[in-house]
């Protein structure tokens, strides 16, 4: 098999900026298919992608005859751009507000000169994912498809309260990895001397603590003490706990109408459990939920290993083949 | 576009957008390997000198991939030009991530430097390397003679890895940590990692290969290149002078640092930045580090006085 074919392009958004990206081309002789996959950051992390993630999926699919174009969104890797100083909070609460709306607008402009005649899949990891589904809904262009790799579904930010995020289930699934290394003298001999993780089974064990507390709070709570009688004074005010994102609720939904969805998450990654507690058990049937969501056994947030990557790839092919292209 | 080099104006500001433009395309090397490539150059002016800055490897790559790349814009604005690229098979360049070695890192430093300085002729070359990037690149610096070695200033290096045994062996910690989620228990030693996959060419465990790093697969040929094929390893220094900047958390923390350093920079000038360490975070938490750069502008200015 002949060399895929590579090429940096660089295009502007409506207001003004230069990104670049890069296109991914099929080998000559293999048979060009109708879909194109468009993707732009992961995570934090610019287009090459977590653990070179991106290069890997474009690689995977550009082989198979899938073109794919991945970019540098405003103020990431080389496009043009700063992104000013942040607590990682609020700028993950600025990528899940749509952010680089615009920047995939610039993107599908560009596109729409050299892929008009093809199906337009949009994917990502982690804030690619959130990035892609919303400069999707949200803009002008026809998308098919989206393929979303642990997209978070929850708004981020400094102003809420994060002590527990995590959902007890992956605090279970640690404390019992930790739980079976008590009576392991190398792992004692690294906790008490100072080389163990202390800040994530803190982290863990205060999650089963808080979730421990709330169960018992709300037995304990009568409805009528829920009322007060008497107006008490206004206590320190307190931090709202992270909840659903309202813009990914109704993107999704908006996706969901026009277009085919499917959302990949590791099972050792938190973002599944606020996927279907918090998101599918009250926006998506069950059987809508089984339809769009696929889980890959072992993978973490940002599918680091390459036999994650891999499933998450062979997901998506199956999902284009099998539903997209069908379509 | 013009001839597969994409041409930008960039910068955090109007004013430092108008003052750099920045090349992003690809090189070939002698052997065809493709690398991704930018070059970051003052807007409208001929640079006074050029870095050429060598990137950590494995995702150490991607999480200083900001500060290069804002450290970069801002000599620009100075009226140095920087080169930053990725290594054949690691990034944006081409290649599957288990081609990259030690020796195609330095012949990819070594291929750079030449084309720098046919490119910019009669203007010195400041080598620069962050984390792994410093080993490679003073490796390249070494089979360097003649008129472009004349044209080298002293290399900068930000958190340099020389004892790369050591680094990759470390790294490896990382790996098991993650396996124990997927085994819920530990399924193999680094040792054993190591010797499997001298021997066969990988450490699998109930479908998942252990050698690697950051999901980066570690060979059995760089297993070698980097010495963990033999029980001790060969000795290695860098005997010309060279400036180093390490991030610390603390000044009381540099001391170790500086003299594990010592013993293989023997002509090493040492520079502490107190600060949160760059390759091991999230990018963009803070895309620019006044203190980290204003050392390596010193450095710089050092270097081409």
């Amino acid at each position: 098999m002949s060399q895929l074919e590579e090429e940096i392009v660089d295009f502007r958004t409506p207001d003004g900026s230069n990104l670049v990206g890069i296109l991914s081309r099929p080998p000559k002789d293999v048979p060009e298919q109708k879909a194109l996959l468009i993707l732009s950051h992961s995570g934090l992390v610019h287009k090459a992608g977590s653990h070179r993630g991106q290069h890997n999926l474009a690689h995977y699919f550009a082989s198979r005859g899938y073109p794919v174009f991945r970019f540098d969104p405003v103020g990431f890797g080389d496009s043009d751009g700063f992104t000013p100083e942040h607590i990682n909070q609020d700028l993950f609460a600025s990528i899940e507000s749509g952010r680089f709306v615009s920047s995939y607008t610039g993107a599908f402009d560009y596109l729409a000169s050299r892929f008009k005649d093809h199906r337009w899949v949009v994917s990502g990891v982690c804030g690619g994912a959130i990035s892609s589904l919303l400069g999707g809904a949200e803009n002008r262009h026809p998308i098919a498809g989206y393929a979303l790799i642990s997209c978070p579904v929850v708004l981020d930010g400094s102003n809420f309260d994060y002590s527990r995020r995590e959902p007890p289930q992956m605090a279970v699934k640690m404390l019992k990895m930790y739980a079976s290394k008590v009576i392991n003298p190398k792992a004692i001999w690294r906790f008490v001397s100072f080389q163990s993780d202390y800040k994530l089974m803190w982290k863990m064990l205060r999650t089963m603590v808080l979730r421990t507390v709330d169960k018992v709070f709300r037995r304990k709570k009568k409805p009528a003490e829920t009322k007060p009688a008497v107006a008490e004074a206004p206590k320190a005010v307190e931090k709202p706990r992270v909840a659903l994102s309202a813009r990914f609720i109704k993107a999704s939904r908006e996706a969901m109408q026009r277009s085919k969805m499917l959302f990949i998450y590791g099972n050792n990654d938190g973002f599944l459990w606020e996927f279907t507690d918090l998101y599918a058990a009250a926006h998506l049937s069950n059987a809508k939920r089984d339809e769009v969501l696929r889980v890959v056994e072992h993978s973490n947030h940002m599918f680091q290993w390459t036999e994650w990557q891999q499933k998450a790839f062979a997901l998506i092919q199956e999902w284009l083949t099998s539903t997209v292209l069908l379509t | 576009m013009s001839d597969g080099v994409a041409q930008l104006a960039v910068g955090g500001t109007a004013e430092s957008a108008r003052r750099v433009t920045q090349q992003v395309q690809f090189l070939t090397r002698p052997d065809g390997g493709r690398l991704y490539t930018a070059l970051t150059l003052p807007a409208g002016a001929e640079p006074s000198a050029v870095v050429l800055f060598c990137p950590p490897t494995f995702d150490e790559h991607s999480r200083a991939y900001p500060i290069m790349r804002e450290y970069a814009r801002g000599l620009a604005a100075r009226g140095i030009g920087t080169l930053r690229f990725d290594y054949f098979a690691t990034g944006d360049s081409a290649g599957t991530s288990d081609q990259f070695t030690m020796s195609s890192g330095v012949g990819d430093v070594a291929f750079l430097l030449s084309w720098l300085a046919t490119r910019f002729p009669g203007v010195r070359i400041v080598p620069m390397a962050v984390r792994m990037g410093a080993r490679l690149l003073l490796d390249a610096i070494v089979g360097q003679a003649g008129a472009l070695a004349g044209r080298l200033t002293a290399p900068i290096l930000w958190d340099p890895v020389v004892d790369v045994r050591s680094y990759v062996f470390n790294e490896l910690r990382a790996t098991l940590s993650g396996a124990l989620m997927v085994y819920q228990g530990q399924v193999a030693t680094r040792e054993e990692i190591v010797k499997e996959t001298l021997a066969t060419g990988f450490c699998d465990r109930r479908g998942y290969k252990l050698n690697q790093v950051d999901g980066y697969p570690i060979t059995a040929e760089l297993l070698r290149e980097v010495g963990l094929a033999t029980e001790t390893p060969a000795p290695w220094s860098y005997a010309e002078p060279v400036n180093v900047v390490i991030t610390v958390r603390g000044a009381s923390a540099a001391e170790r640092p500086r003299t594990q350093l010592a013993a293989l920079l023997p002509k090493m000038e040492f520079r502490s930045n107190e600060d949160i360490p760059y390759w091991n975070q999230q990018p963009l938490y803070r895309q620019t580090r006044d203190k980290l750069f204003a050392i390596a502008d010193e450095c710089v200015t050092r270097c081409l006085s």
